[in-house]
């Protein structure tokens, strides 16, 4: 409650034009780092990660003006990470094909590039693991896992219902699971 | 028939003469009917053994009865006497089972919240993976990416560029800058700006000069006692109106930022000291 309250305060402050550029640092200083990791499991290196975070506060300082201040502020930004990360991929995907590469998972890619990438680590197999899901479903899975976000914030984040994503959740880490299990 | 046979012939093998000559026909009787009138004269004996009451069960039973009801109301010596205390030894034994924690109602919101917090989020991710699968449970959901040193703090400055073209803000805790703020107005207030020493707080090319006038208002407020009251009587709207006319917030708020509470000057040293505040910035190399 309170850190909605501190968002609202944020917002006033946005919307002054004498107080909007301290107020959107304030607000990057608030959020970058949770929204940088949802985007850095998304997108897995963190070039990649960088480039959605800078693209995707530039169109939150573009649009905060029209923010509409019936949902919170923070499930708001998470939507935007999200769809930032998501045509990210798209585009990776669509580079990828271009260079008629045969592994068609740019994500496992970026990962396996990182520096500190060991392959026998657990969390790196499950990060491989999240990697195979489909794009939305690997959302799904990290909003609640990793950000350990109530389904009802889910919700609103993904625009989808309650129900689905608690579906696409076990049947992800079904997938998950399996994966791990056989590599 | 057999079996006689056998016995027979079981005895003309013993070698006994005698019993090869005489059978092992039965030579008893029993009176006629014996066998179908046994069963029932065995079970009405039993029966009857059964409701037997020993002779003069009836004449003992009340006396018998009556001696157990007045065992049972038997007290142990002396219970009567004791009962008071071993009472109010129970009620205190209560009373301190009641008695509640230091500070519980002052935490009892906060202890509610998490609790709701544990069993509606974090214990759910972490119950619900379990149970899931315990397997991607125990890796956990620690995820083992890392970042380059001060990337976050470069971010900001790095996106602000991008969208403002310039440095992001500085943001300043409200609390330092207040205090800061108001010996600055405090000063303009007092006559003090006449000394220059704030001026070089946001603008280093003045330099301090020395003020006997203004010393001696200073000094007239100390005596007075009324330093407090002319910092009291500052309003947001003086602060502001004074950052204003000098158009140099940012640099406010930036030595505002860089400085605690705790190392502040006392306003007493620099009404006696002009040199004062200006030691402390050059301590703090804002100033040259």
């Amino acid at each position: 409650m309170a850190e909605q309250q501190d968002d609202l305060e944020l917002l006033v402050e946005f919307k002054q034009e004498s107080t909007k550029e301290r107020a959107f640092t304030k607000i990057m200083k608030k959020y970058q780092e949770r929204l940088y990791w949802h985007v850095r499991r998304m997108v897995g290196g963190h070039e990649d990660a960088n480039d959605v975070i800078q693209n995707m506060f530039i169109k939150v300082w573009k649009s905060l003006d029209n923010f509409r201040e019936d949902s919170q502020l923070y499930t708001w930004l998470y939507r935007i990470a999200t769809n930032e990360s998501l045509t990210h991929i798209e585009k990776a995907k669509k580079r990828q094909s271009v260079s008629m590469s045969d592994d068609d998972n740019p994500i496992s890619n970026s990962l396996k590039s990182d520096t500190d990438y060991d392959g026998n680590k657990v969390q790196w197999k499950l990060q491989q693991a999240i990697s195979t899901l489909p794009d939305k479903q690997k959302a799904v899975f990290n909003l609640r896992y990793f950000d350990e976000m109530p389904y009802q914030e889910m919700s609103k984040v993904l625009e989808t219902s309650e129900g689905a994503l608690k579906a696409s959740y076990h049947h992800a880490v079904k997938k998950i699971e399996e994966f791990i299990l056989n590599h | 028939m057999e079996n006689n046979n056998n016995i027979q012939q079981e005895q003309e093998e013993i070698g006994s003469p005698v019993f090869g000559i005489i059978d092992n026909s039965n030579v008893f009787t029993v009176p006629e009917g014996y066998f179908d009138e046994l069963p029932v004269a065995i079970l009405g004996k039993v029966l009857e053994q059964d409701n037997e009451l020993p002779e003069g069960y009836f004449d003992e039973l009340p006396l018998k009865v009556l001696g157990k009801t007045q065992n049972e109301a038997e007290v142990p010596e002396g219970y009567f006497e004791t009962l008071p205390i071993e009472v109010l030894g129970k009620i205190n034994t209560l009373s301190q089972e009641q008695t509640l924690p230091a500070g519980y109602f002052e935490n009892l919101s906060a202890t509610v919240m998490q609790r709701i917090k544990a069993e509606t989020t974090e214990v759910d991710v972490h119950a619900e993976m379990k149970q899931l699968s315990p397997a991607i449970a125990a890796i956990g959901n620690e995820h083992p990416f890392t970042v380059p040193a001060n990337y976050f703090d470069n971010n900001i400055e790095a996106i602000t560029k991008k969208v403002i073209g310039k440095q992001p803000a500085v943001i300043v805790q409200m609390g330092t800058a207040r205090k800061v703020l108001r010996y600055a107005v405090a000063a303009v207030v007092t006559g003090f700006m006449g000394l220059g020493i704030y001026t070089i707080a946001f603008d280093n090319t003045q330099q301090v000069s020395s003020n006997s006038a203004v010393m001696a208002k200073a000094d007239n407020i100390l005596k007075t006692n009324s330093i407090d009251d002319v910092f009291n009587s500052l309003t947001e709207a003086d602060i502001t109106d004074y950052m204003t006319s000098k158009g140099s917030n940012i640099n406010a708020a930036l030595v505002a930022s860089t400085i605690n509470d705790a190392d502040l000057p006392t306003a007493e040293d620099y009404m006696f000291d002009e040199e004062a505040l200006n030691d402390f910035l050059k301590g703090k190399n804002i100033i040259n």
